[in-house]
């Protein structure tokens, strides 16, 4: 059987570096990723005790996907006057309504910005495969899509990136 | 002539199967499009993972930790707490001190405590320790 992490401090030494850079490819701010490390790690929190052995990472990374993508609605429904040069536009196909402008982008290079141009369900399937480094059964499990679709984002998402950077 | 784009991908990360790689493989040998997109795509994949690992800012799992406080903790609640344990300092001093002239102003006593903090390098109200109560997993 899978060993899990028993605690969820365990859960934060192990994977909250892994979580902070996540969300940081995600938002492309300090700020944002660490209060969704914040976010995350209540989260798994309260849900370990009812975690059900399986995929420990796609548990936890389901989590994280979820947590952001509850930001970038909360943040939608209440949207702030974005900065003209500093708009970043989160399309969100999958969720209707869901698009939102973010005011910030601190991060100032070529990549993490093109990462930031893409569509989410791209920017997201392209950053746990490139950045965090799950499979893409993982992936596929984190976000609730068939692998194909997984494979289909991930190549889509880095030839907009071969695009983007010229 | 059908391209298998999605495969090349699949193919950098180790996830086709041995016959879907070979299948990929039969096609790039004879089709140039697809050998230069999958060098287009191995620079990018390369220049993603190449992104410098960030660490997690100092204090941000122990924030975490304190969770029993409800709600978010946002980083507007240290400097909340920040002052919180400033304006302890100034009454508890003020009690154990003498009071002040009546001549004093309220200019006068922000000068001597904020002249306090300045002066006494160890005076770090944010190093002032802060107790969450116990918390059962």
């Amino acid at each position: 059987m899978e060993s899990i992490p028993l605690t969820w401090e365990e859960v934060a030494r192990v994977y909250g570096r892994k979580i902070y850079n996540f969300a940081y490819r995600l938002a492309g701010n300090p700020e944002d990723a660490a209060d969704l490390v914040q976010e995350v790690l209540l989260r798994v929190r309260r849900g370990l005790e009812a975690y059900q052995p399986g995929s420990f990472e796609g548990w936890l990374w389901r989590i994280t996907r979820n947590a952001f993508l509850d930001e970038v609605r909360r943040r939608n429904r209440r949207p702030t006057a974005p900065l003209p040069d500093e708009v970043d536009r989160w399309n969100i196909a999958s969720t209707a309504g869901a698009d939102i402008e973010y005011d910030r982008i601190s991060l100032g290079d070529d990549i993490q910005k093109a990462l930031l141009q893409l569509p989410m369900e791209f920017r997201e399937a392209v950053v746990m495969c490139d950045v965090v480094g799950l499979s893409y059964e993982e992936i596929a499990q984190a976000t609730a899509v068939p692998i194909g679709t997984v494979r289909s984002r991930i190549h889509r998402g880095r030839k907009m990136l071969r695009e983007l950077l010229g | 002539m059908k391209h298998p784009s999605e495969s090349i991908s699949a193919y950098l990360d180790g996830e086709l199967t041995a016959g879907e790689t070979r299948q990929l493989m039969a096609h790039m040998s004879t089709c140039g499009r697809c050998a230069a997109e999958m060098e287009d795509v191995q620079r990018v994949r390369a220049a993603i993972r190449a992104l410098p690992v960030l660490e997690l800012p100092p204090g941000l799992v122990p924030e975490a930790e304190a969770e029993v406080i409800p709600l978010r903790r946002h980083r507007g609640f240290w400097v909340g707490a920040a002052a919180a344990v400033v304006a302890a300092v100034i009454v508890v001093s003020s009690i154990l001190t003498p009071p002040p002239s009546p001549d004093l102003t309220v200019e006068d006593l922000s000068s001597r405590f904020g002249a306090r903090a300045s002066l006494d390098p160890t005076f770090n109200p944010t190093k002032i320790p802060v107790l969450y109560p116990e918390v059962g997993e």
